[in-house]
């Protein structure tokens, strides 16, 4: 339930509250891993499309609902679904700038 | 799993199983390692001596079966999941067959220590039915399968050649009892070990390089077509390397070539995987696995040298043969598992310990467990006590074999420290998570409470 008064979510606190999970393998937030295709909002419902770097990876099931936990905490969210997809492909190529720095350990949120 | 609803039919998730399948594996295996790591440097005059003697055989098997086999098959339950998309196929078994390999393990290192072969035997038929739950567990698992891969393909022939090493260790040691196999021991000791450190070891670990090394380093194996010939080199290769070194043949040559052609077109892939990779900075993990294949190639190189029987005399072959033997267990196999432990390890705790708490509590990233001091060291130190052991035991210079055996013994103590980091994240009282502050000032702790707008930074 919304509370009344409270500002809709947008999609940029979606995106800020999702750049907090990681990927415990990389060490780099699934945003700047390029897994988040897609974020939609309706009615405070918000639906995530994503994807995995791997497709057996055996974090999928606490993954996603790290992702739905996360996103349901923002104020003005009623419900998060988040459903992994598989096309397009993942590649290391949708690693943000960011994310690509981190991994040269050049960057603000490099990993150990 | 709550949410996750894939957008093609077939694409349900494949099941991890329970920490403790595969982990309880790891902790025994690496227990042998250390373990056979701090006895080496009081075992200096029976390296020096000739191979085929008890204490030695207990050391090689403490090492072999202890550390070895119990790693791969503990890995194994893990990364079927992951490698090949499909679930375990039974847990229970893998208990079952934790403690089978153990009793039968802890029998036959002690039995051959004393000397005791029908003690020996009964370990050995006690790993026979270990090898064989495995198979059966593995085989059911990889038959679920729609299409085998180059993965699949390996973990298959691996398969095939644990049952064989098994099955003629068994034979060898009822043959000690009963002594039907015409007496040629050495020969069948050398067929056994190749058959073992080739099919089963060294088959098993070209087949989840090629799905982990990709995804650790971020790079690509861009056509399967070499990796399929070196699957065929390898296997042809060893399967006539086997009868050769059994009748003692001259074709020992011609096969020796073609596994050092397979071998050759596994680094060659590596390498390409390594020269794509996204992530330039090699952790400690991967840097372990690098210079397992530079041992690897010069293990190749000496098993070639070896197999021209162009040697200065029968006593040096011996001692060569025994410094390459433990080149390729210590040098290649020991050093890549060290490697992938520090890739898995922290991996498996961090699913186990703090998967859930993401986005509730603000949880340390799995690459943190490791840190730098440790896995440095015994880097290090592994390294220089492998090579100095390994000159010492070609040159027979006790001097070399004892520095080299107590670097060693240094380098599984630090290997022992950088686990215990590692592991101390199973328990909670050693690893407390910060508390986590609302803007209103309140701590919030438990996991049930909704605070909106707060969304806490790891």
């Amino acid at each position: 339930m919304t509370q009344t008064g409270t500002p809709p979510v947008t999609a940029e606190r979606i995106y800020d509250a999702l750049r907090q999970i990681l990927d415990p393998e990389l060490g780099i937030n699934l945003v700047d891993l390029g897994l988040i295709y897609d974020v939609q909002i309706r009615d405070g419902e918000v639906a995530i499309r994503m994807t995995l770097t791997t497709r057996g990876c055996p974090l999928h099931g606490s993954i996603v609902q790290a992702v739905e936990r996360v996103v349901r905490q923002l104020a003005g969210v009623a419900a998060a679904h988040a459903e992994v997809v598989w096309e397009p492909r993942w590649n290391p190529d949708m690693i943000s700038l960011e994310g690509k720095q981190a991994l040269a350990g050049t960057g603000r949120r490099s990993p150990a | 799993m709550a949410g996750s609803k894939p957008a093609s039919g077939n694409s349900a998730p494949a099941r991890q199983p329970s920490l403790w399948v595969p982990l309880r594996y790891f902790m025994a295996a690496q227990g042998a390692f250390i373990a056979a790591l701090l006895w080496a440097p009081f075992q200096v005059s029976d390296l020096l001596d000739f191979y085929y003697q008890g204490h030695d055989l207990a050391l090689t098997h403490l090492l072999t079966l202890g550390w070895i086999t119990m790693t791969i098959m503990g890995a194994s339950f893990q990364l079927v999941p992951v490698a090949l998309e499909t679930t375990l196929h039974s847990e229970r078994m893998a208990r079952w067959q934790f403690w089978i390999m153990l009793i039968g393990v802890t029998a036959m290192v002690g039995h051959f220590w004393t000397g005791r072969h029908p003690g020996m035997a009964f370990g050995a038929a006690f790993v026979l039915i270990g090898v064989i739950l495995f198979l059966i567990n593995m085989g059911r698992t990889l038959w679920q399968l729609a299409r085998w891969d180059i993965v699949a393909r390996h973990v298959a022939a691996a398969l095939a050649y644990l049952a064989a090493t098994a099955i003629l260790g068994n034979l060898m040691a009822l043959d000690k009892i009963y002594d039907f196999l015409g007496g040629q021991v050495l020969r069948t000791i050398h067929a056994h070990a190749h058959l073992a450190g080739i099919g089963w070891v060294t088959m098993m670990i070209f087949g989840a390089s090629y799905k982990l090394i990709p995804m650790f380093s971020l790079g690509e194996l861009q056509e399967e077509r070499p990796a399929r010939w070196q699957f065929w080199l390898l296997n042809l290769g060893l399967l006539g390397l086997f009868w050769a070194l059994l009748l003692q043949s001259g074709w020992v040559l011609i096969f020796a070539l073609l596994i050092a052609a397979g071998v050759g077109l596994f680094l060659w892939k590596m390498l390409e995987i390594f020269r794509t990779r996204r992530r330039p900075r090699l952790d400690w993990g991967l840097r372990h696995a690098l210079s397992a294949m530079g041992y690897l190639a010069v293990v190749t190189l000496l098993g070639l040298w070896l197999a021209t029987g162009w040697l200065p005399g029968e006593e040096f072959g011996a001692r060569m043969a025994f410094g390459y033997g433990v080149l390729a267990l210590l040098g290649w196999v020991s050093v890549m598992i060290v490697g992938m432990m520090y890739k898995i390890l922290p991996f498996l705790i961090w699913h186990h310990r703090y998967s859930d708490l993401v986005g509730l509590r603000p949880v340390p990233p799995a690459t943190q467990f490791l840190g730098e001091l440790f896995p440095r060291m015994e880097f290090w130190l592994l390294h220089a006590g492998i090579l100095t052991t390994v000159a010492g035991l070609i040159l027979e210079s006790r001097l070399l074999v004892q520095a080299g055996t107590i670097i060693l013994a240094l380098a599984g103590l630090i290997f022992l420290l950088a686990l215990t980091r590692i592991y101390r994240h199973l328990v909670p009282r050693l690893t407390p998570l910060p508390e986590v502050q609302t803007a209103k000032g309140q701590v919030r702790g438990a996991p049930s409470n909704r605070i909106p707008g707060l969304s806490p930074r790891i």
